[in-house]
């Protein structure tokens, strides 16, 4: 019963692999920037999934914790990239009012 | 016969019914968040539109990952 388990999330990790294939195919042929960018999106969640079946693999529940750093780091990676492309740089601040002073 | 060779998987193995049964939840759990996340992908893949995309996105966020990483613990 447990090789079935091992033999089981071997199988899963290679569905997920198969999920993440198809979701480059959006990647790569998206019409515009926000699809590109939910495809990215989702790619890291199916990321984050792959690694907790992979820490189910090897019998190592600490790697759970890695998994949602990788979570934290896609939400904030998102969030980056979206305000790049709305105002072309970084280090404009967030709040309308401080942009309202400064001009 | 499948009742028997389970009986005997189980005693062989040694894990008990209490290990049976956590086994049988892991399984359900995983295969329930893959169901959902294969059909997040062939959503965002397929679907016509930005928002309906956008939605099989966050179908594959919430109960694609949560059966997985919080209830699939072998």
């Amino acid at each position: 019963m447990l090789m079935f388990l091992e033999y089981f999330n071997l199988g899963a990790a290679f569905f997920i692999i198969a999920c993440m294939v198809l979701m480059l195919g959006r990647l790569l042929g998206g019409p515009t920037l926000y699809d590109r960018l939910l495809a990215v999106n989702s790619f890291g969640t199916k990321t984050i999934i792959f690694l907790c079946i992979f820490c189910f693999i090897i019998n190592r529940p600490d790697g759970l914790d890695i998994a949602l750093l990788y979570a934290l780091m896609n939400f904030i990676a998102t969030i980056a990239v979206l305000k790049f492309f709305n105002y072309r740089c970084l280090g404009v601040p967030l709040i309308k009012e401080q942009m309202e002073v400064e001009e | 016969m499948i009742i028997s060779t389970l009986l005997t998987v189980i005693i062989d193995s040694n894990i008990g019914w209490a290990g049976l049964l956590q086994v049988s939840l892991s399984c359900i759990t995983i295969a329930l968040g893959l169901f959902f996340v294969l059909a997040g992908s062939i959503g965002v893949l397929r679907f016509p539109d930005f928002y309906t995309r956008l939605h099989a996105a966050g179908m594959t966020d919430t109960l694609g990952a949560y059966p997985i990483a919080c209830c699939g613990n072998d």
